[in-house]
């Protein structure tokens, strides 16, 4: 990776609105301007209603631009009614290099029996800074999954709030972040087993280069109640140079004894076995590295279900990884 | 369902062993904590003026700072002022005659201080309530150039030893306990292992807490010089009261190139009763630097006393090639609650360091696990592995892991693992269909448990620490 | 004589019968085999027997020696000479075979009345038995279990048979994932701790295992319940026709 390589400029106006050039098959956009939703204005607000099911895939790309530069505040609703299903992709960009800072507030509910399949991507520039309070309950028999695509941006938090609310309900959460040059990715979950029989799993990696600097904080935490809790654990980081920092703090908090709980976290290099193997089958070392680091993340792209959204998403994590700018193939608005 | 009320009442119901009291003559001093108090201590422990110097400027500090309170411990307002800081058997202080008392005491506790009839291979210093009343052993040890003796001798017959290493690994101000420790602190062991002497036998500190309304601050420092090898164990008891009672010591080791240090703890002050009354309060600073090249340090603890405990025994990987590792068994119950775990900071290249923690939660107490490994940006090719495991007994008690993991350097790995559970069912029901009962089945299954930690403690203590343990989770362990 | 009698045995885990009506006498000196295609009912049948708490038996009765079988604690049935050869043995880390047996071994004597076996007695019988199913001496020593191979584990069971002497084993799959030698030791191993005031219940879905442990009876238990009881032929047959004649129409 290296750094400033992303500079965003669209290339034509975008006065008659923002449009997608090369949107993925059966997905729907909306465009969230500075907080609002394009046209309206107002803020984000999606309630999937009981027993209903969202056809096509809901990409809600939410986009800072110079016309606001500086901070912006603002909140966003997501509720999947009882027994609903979906699918969302969350983008967020900055479309010009002003320092933006954005404070995000999203709530996001799965009554009983919904289903919901949420996979975000956050691809900023170097001077953006941009925080987010994700705070997530799930009700009887519900089941997310959700994917943290976090590729660019100078300074990421996220701070997820997960409440388990009703029994069976289950949810699988994981995250890639790629952080080089000197930007700061800050992940911080918070997994609250409320009741019984519940089931959540966590998978978080990260690639830290340059004098990037990545943190990951993540608790379990089991009340008293929450008998035959099912709770799993795992943080990756991979650190490809000295000044590059990774902090893991994974925590278990628990209170009842049924239970089955368990963490694991790595802090790890580059295979130096692997690089030399590869490299004597003639693999050019910057290659071998990437390979490695590649297979690295692919954990986590695994946990995105839809294919084509997964394949796009591989892509850009290589051109990432190569220090490309990481736009869809055929678009030059390097937005996603 | 009925068995299982059984087993958690007959662990809520069982008993401290070394509960009882011992009756003689002790000189105290008045309640409460000032200048005066320090200098009263200073002064009959007929001290340097260094050494006061020391003390009064430990406790300066240590009146600016605040009780910690970020471990997962709810700990009472404790009041510093209600505590008597020195109390001294009256008879045998100087060393010379041991009040018979006294010898019943160890005896009963299993340590008994004849030379001819102690453990074979082990020299015990042995530390009642403010003061070391007996060091066995001292003149052979000192044979080989070795030194162990109560700390106040140390003092006097070896002042430069301990200046040069006294506060050199836990500085006066490192943390509330550890500048109260270096303001009042009484009495502890020393030991120096001479460059090139492997010490023949295991070296044993015992601490024992007798007096009514006193706290125990004992200090201890172990110095290896290069290439030498020591074994250290401490053990400690007091005596059952509905008062909690402090005790804070600070220990620290210092390994020189080449040298190993074994140091391993059997804690079992006292725990309180099943109404959680009563009971010590530990908060222990223990900290060793591995200073040279390819010095090495290993930690053992097997913690079953205390009503509250707050304790870090900790690595400085300083020296290049430095090895440390930190085994604990960790055992709560009724009310008892412990925070504890270790640091590892690797400073050095090639340093490696390993954690194993068993936790054990029972009744109504609360467990946690709390380390740091850090990975400074020289220590290339630094290694860490760590495997923290909890086991619940019972749906009233707490397990909890709190690590934290930094790594700043490209060429160190790090693995962590933690797993909370409570004992498996499939377990117990295959020892079950072989005839054993529930209750000896979770006793076999918790040793087991256990085992890679017990196995690590010198073996004259490994079948001690099996007992402490079986006592401490009684009716569980047949 | 008689040693266990089932009646009319139902039983459910969850809100699912696994077990749906099981008769079933076994007299001392008997071999019954229980074949039937996965997913019948063998294992469950097994464990209930021994006392598994993950399965509630809803009907049914077990007589066992003139006793209440399921009235019986997992212990109690095992002093009393019920023994089950687990499918998949359980891995006990830190518990030393030897420790293990010793436990139990002495837990068996203390419900007979009889004395503790000192350490010396106790080796001498672990070193005779382990013997009979050629199991190294180095055994005794690791973990129950933990790091044994698939053979290891099964030859191991067998070892705990012997030591036990148990007056009816339930032999649960112990043919699956061993090799034809480690197959024939087990199974003579079996043969030799055969008499004719013990019976043997063995579990299997294929005929392989019936060539060594000749059964008196073959019963086929399908969806629950036994659908056929037979001679040893029957295994035969099972082996070159398969279950689906036996199972066709029983579906309900």
């Amino acid at each position: 990776m290296t750094e400033n390589n992303y500079i965003y400029a669209p290339d034509t106006a975008v006065s008659d609105g923002f449009r997608c050039r090369v949107p993925m098959k059966g997905t729907r956009q909306v465009f969230v301007i500075n907080g609002g939703v394009q046209g309206t204005g107002k803020r984000l607000s999606i309630s999937v209603p009981d027993n209903g099911k969202l056809d096509e895939t809901l990409q809600i790309i939410s986009v800072r631009t110079p016309e606001q530069a500086g901070r912006i505040a603002f909140g966003n609703s997501i509720h999947f009614g009882k027994n609903s299903s979906g699918a969302l992709i969350l983008c967020s960009h900055t479309f010009s290099e002003d320092p933006f800072v954005t404070e995000e507030t999203s709530e996001i509910s799965l009554g009983e029996g919904a289903s919901a399949s949420i996979v975000l991507m956050q691809n900023e520039h170097n001077r953006a800074a941009h925080n987010t309070e994700f705070n997530i309950s799930l009700g009887e028999g519900a089941t997310l999954n959700m994917v943290f695509m976090i590729l660019h941006g100078g300074s990421i938090g996220n701070n997820i709030n997960i409440a388990l609310n009703g029994r069976h309900a289950g949810c699988d959460i994981s995250g890639l972040y790629l952080v080089d040059g000197s930007q700061k990715v800050d992940n911080r979950v918070m997994l609250l087993h409320n009741v019984p029989e519940c089931k959540s799993t966590q998978l978080f990696k990260g690639i830290i280069d340059d004098s990037g600097k990545a943190v990951f904080k993540g608790l379990i935490k089991v009340l008293r109640d929450a008998q035959k809790t099912e709770a799993y654990q795992e943080n990756h980081h991979l650190i490809l140079t000295d000044e590059a920092k990774g902090l893991s703090e994974p925590q278990l908090e628990i209170y009842a004894d049924d239970v089955r709980c368990s963490h694991g976290a790595t802090n790890g290099r580059l295979d130096s076995d692997a690089l030399f193997y590869m490299r004597s089958r003639g693999i050019p070392e910057k290659e071998a590295g990437l390979l490695q680091q590649l297979a690295f993340t692919s954990g986590v792209l695994e946990k995105i279900h839809a294919p084509e959204l997964r394949e796009r998403m591989a892509a850009m994590v290589e051109q990432r990884l190569r220090g490309e700018f990481t736009d869809c193939k055929g678009c030059s608005r390097n937005c996603c | 369902m009925d068995e299982k009320d059984d087993i958690l009442k007959s662990i809520n119901d069982s008993e401290y062993r070394h509960g009882f009291e011992t009756d003689l003559e002790q000189e105290t001093i008045p309640k409460g904590l000032n200048e005066d108090v320090i200098r009263l201590i200073s002064r009959k422990k007929e001290e340097p003026q260094w050494l006061l110097d020391f003390r009064l400027k430990a406790y300066r500090k240590w009146t600016g700072m605040k009780m910690p309170h970020w471990a997962h411990l709810d700990i009472p307002e404790i009041d510093f002022q209600d505590i008597i800081y020195f109390a001294a058997p009256k008879k045998g202080s100087d060393k010379k005659e041991i009040d018979p008392e006294l010898m019943k005491t160890f005896d009963r506790l299993g340590i008994p201080l004849h030379e001819r009839n102690v453990l074979a291979g082990v020299a015990v210093d042995a530390v009642f309530d403010s003061v070391s009343v007996k060091t066995t052993f001292r003149e052979s040890l000192a044979e080989k150039g070795i030194i162990f003796c109560s700390f106040s001798e140390a003092v006097r017959d070896y002042p430069d030893l301990v200046r040069k290493y006294l506060a050199s690994v836990v500085p006066v101000g490192d943390n509330f306990f550890s500048a109260l420790n270096s303001a009042v602190f009484s009495d502890g062991s020393f030991c120096y292992i001479p460059k090139g002497v492997r010490c023949p036998m295991e070296l044993s500190s015992y601490f024992r807490i007798n007096a009514k309304g006193t706290g125990q601050f004992e200090r201890t420092l172990i110095v290896a010089d290069e290439g030498s090898y020591v074994s250290y164990l401490e053990g400690c008891t007091a005596p059952m009261r509905d008062e909690n009672q402090l005790h804070a010591a600070v220990v620290e080791i210092v390994v020189l190139d080449d040298a190993e240090v074994k140091y391993s703890t059997v804690q079992n002050w006292y725990p309180g009763d099943s109404q959680g009354r009563g009971g010590i309060f530990n908060f222990v600073t223990k900290r060793g630097i591995c200073k040279g090249q390819g010095s090495r340090l290993f930690w053992t603890q097997v913690e079953t006393g205390s009503a509250i405990t707050w304790k870090y025994p900790s690595t400085i990987l300083k020296g290049d090639n430095s090895v440390s590792e930190f085994y604990s068994v960790a055992v709560t119950n009724n009310f008892q609650q412990a925070d504890t775990g270790t640091k590892m900071i690797h400073i050095g290249k090639n340093t490696r360091s390993r954690i194993v923690s068993k936790g054990i939660s029972a009744g109504k107490s609360q467990n946690s696990y709390r380390g740091l490994v850090k990975i400074l940006p020289g220590a290339d090719n630094a290694r860490n592995f760590s495997q923290c495991d909890s086991l619940l007994i019972g749906d009233r008690c707490g397990a909890h892991t709190f690590p934290v993991i930094e790594n700043g350097n490209a060429t160190a790995v790090t693995e962590h693992e933690a797993t909370t559970s409570k004992i498996s069912e499939d377990q117990l029901f295959y020892c079950r269909q072989r005839g054993i009962p529930e209750e000896t089945a979770t006793g076999l299954i918790i040793n087991g448990y256990t085992k890679e930690v017990i196995n690590k403690l010198p073996m004259e203590f490994a079948v001690e620490a099996q007992k402490l343990l079986q006592v401490s989770l009684e009716g569980s362990v047949g | 004589m008689t040693l266990l009698q089932i009646k009319g045995l139902h039983a459910s885990i969850g809100d699912r019968e696994i077990l749906k009506g099981i008769d079933l006498e076994i007299n001392e000196g008997e071999v019954h085999a229980i074949m039937g295609p996965n997913g019948s009912g063998k294992s469950t049948l097994s464990a209930v027997l021994a006392g598994r708490d993950t399965f509630s038996v809803t009907s049914g009765e077990v007589i066992y020696r003139g006793m209440d079988l399921l009235k019986m604690t997992p212990e109690e049935r095992s002093h009393e000479g019920i023994f089950l050869s687990f499918q998949y043995p359980i891995e006990i880390p830190g518990v030393s075979n030897v420790n293990f047996m010793r436990t139990a071994v002495n837990e068996h004597r203390a419900h007979k009345g009889l004395a503790p076996l000192n350490a010396a007695e106790f080796l001498k019988l672990m070193r005779e038995k382990m013997e009979i199913v050629k199991m190294d001496p180095s055994f005794s020593s690791r973990g129950v279990n933990v790091g044994f191979s698939g053979g290891e584990k099964k030859r191991n069971e067998i070892f705990q048979m012997a030591m036990l002497e148990p007056k009816l084993s339930i032999l649960d799959e112990t043919d699956s994932g061993l090799d034809v030698d480690a197959l024939r030791i087990v199974a003579s191993g079996v043969n030799k701790l055969k008499r004719s005031d013990n019976a043997t219940i063995v579990i299997t879905h294929y005929q392989r295992l019936l060539d060594y442990i000749v059964p008196d009876i073959v019963h086929i238990l399908y969806n629950g319940r036994i659908i056929k009881t037979a001679g040893k032929e029957l295994a035969l047959e099972v082996e070159n026709r398969g279950y689906d004649w036996l199972i066709k129409g029983q579906d309900d």
